[in-house]
């Protein structure tokens, strides 16, 4: 293991402070699961590590009017404990129970998950599909931005080096809403996703016609998550039919632009997305029919 | 540290697998891959399964942990022990005190757990010798003993 310093803060502030006067070399840790294996590989170069695992004040799950608020140092396991009968809770167990393995969930976090920002992290998908914000705060005070803006490209996000990301946060689904979260790769568990889907649908009164649609898939036209607008705008007005499924299955199919690697073919990936996205639509029309 | 305080100053980049096996001596946990994709090295931190190769040892500062060491005793073993032993589940043995740890948490949260609950408790613990199928089983009996009920 390639040598650091670890710094333990006492409080969020004293975490802000280190951060403010090491703006070099120096990245926060918490639940480590994908920070370590990169040190490790040298794939990252660290002088200075900043224990945020014990700030428990970033570690809640709570509904604030109709925004539903996540600290970041939330991890997987809390996100799994909650239960809640919306659309957005089980669209959040389906993604959990896909996540890692229970010992990694225990440690991981989901600003951890969030900034390590690749088609490998589960959460970003289903987040862009809920439409989050996110809240990175400093010691000269906290900005908001949509995650669509944070995740910047492979790896990158829009935090500072003096920034932490301290909360995740969306709006309430309504009552016609259906979810689903598909995750593909080698096996069952412990599995990177060679690709993942969310899908977000809204129907009308008469439960027939989708009112809206959020699709976010890990990868779609490069290597990190994105939605797929030009689908979800056709299917606007649409009726919730097996036609409108192998319509709008067809269209991501035109959509994908995917690239080959260790992992899998872009021919397997393509393909692979097209039957993750059919199955999303299908158990989303599932549950509407159902309720 | 199974029902023990210890007091230690460690490097910076020790993880809790290192100060478990090579400052306290507990050879129960092992390393199997280093990166947190096979669970040989679980320990139970605060009820929860983990990877001790992926926790610095600075991050279990007041956690209290449990390894197979602090787990059932030679005259007395865990029912997950003794089911395995039942059973003949185990093969090469290394998977194994991961497997009787994450068999324990479940039961301690959840003491009838479906088979389905089961293999979801030890998804985390790769085995590359028997095929899961009688260290499901093995769980389930401890579940059946534990509970009072037969499996």
């Amino acid at each position: 293991m390639p040598g650091f310093n670890v710094y333990v803060p006492l409080s969020l502030d004293d975490a802000l402070r280190y951060l403010e006067g090491n703006p070099t070399d120096t990245l926060p840790i918490a639940g480590s699961t994908d920070l370590l294996p990169r040190i490790k590989r040298k794939q990252v170069s660290v002088r200075n590590l900043v224990d945020l695992s014990g700030l428990t004040v970033l570690k809640y799950i709570k509904r604030d009017q109709t925004k539903i608020r996540i600290g970041a140092l939330s991890t997987i396991a809390d996100l799994e404990e909650q239960r809640d009968d919306s659309a957005s809770g089980r669209l959040l167990n389906d993604v959990t129970k896909k996540f890692g393995s229970p010992n990694i969930r225990s440690v991981a976090t989901v600003g951890g998950n969030i900034c390590a920002a690749s088609s490998s992290e589960d959460l970003i998908p289903v987040f862009l599909a809920l439409d989050a914000e996110v809240r990175a705060v400093s010691r000269n005070g906290a900005r908001e931005m949509p995650l669509k803006e944070f995740i910047a490209a492979k790896r990158k996000t829009a935090l500072q080096p003096d920034e932490i990301l301290a909360e995740i946060s969306f709006s309430e689904l309504n009552a016609r809403s259906a979810c689903s979260f598909q995750k593909l790769g080698i096996r069952n568990t412990l599995i990177i996703a060679l690709v993942s889907v969310a899908v977000l649908l809204e129907v009308d009164e008469t439960r027939s016609n989708i009112k809206s649609a959020r699709i976010a898939l890990n990868r779609l036209r490069g290597k990190i998550p994105q939605r797929a607008e030009s689908v979800e705008e056709e299917l606007l007005g649409q009726r919730l039919n097996e036609q409108t499924i192998r319509n709008a299955t067809e269209m991501l199919g035109d959509e994908l632009m995917l690239t080959s690697d260790f992992r899998a073919s872009a021919e397997y990936r393509h393909e692979a997305a097209k039957v993750l996205f059919r199955r999303a639509l299908a158990e989303c029309q599932a549950s509407i029919i159902r309720k | 540290m199974n029902g023990k305080d210890h007091a230690l100053i460690v490097d910076s980049t020790e993880r809790l697998l290192d100060v478990l096996r090579d400052r306290l001596n507990l050879k129960g946990v092992k390393e199997g891959c280093g990166t947190g994709d096979c669970g040989a090295c679980t320990v139970i931190m605060d009820g929860h399964l983990v990877n001790s190769c992926l926790v610095l040892a600075v991050q279990a500062r007041d956690k209290r942990i449990t390894t197979i060491e602090g787990v059932g005793t030679r005259e007395k073993l865990h029912p997950v022990q003794k089911a395995i032993m039942k059973y003949n589940a185990a093969q090469c043995g290394f998977c194994i005190p991961a497997m009787v740890l994450a068999g324990k948490n479940l039961l301690d949260h959840n003491p009838t757990p479906s088979r389905e609950e089961i293999k979801e408790a030890i998804s985390g613990v790769l085995c590359r010798c028997t095929g899961y199928y009688k260290l499901v089983t093995s769980i389930q009996e401890a579940a059946g003993e534990m509970s009072g009920v037969k499996a």
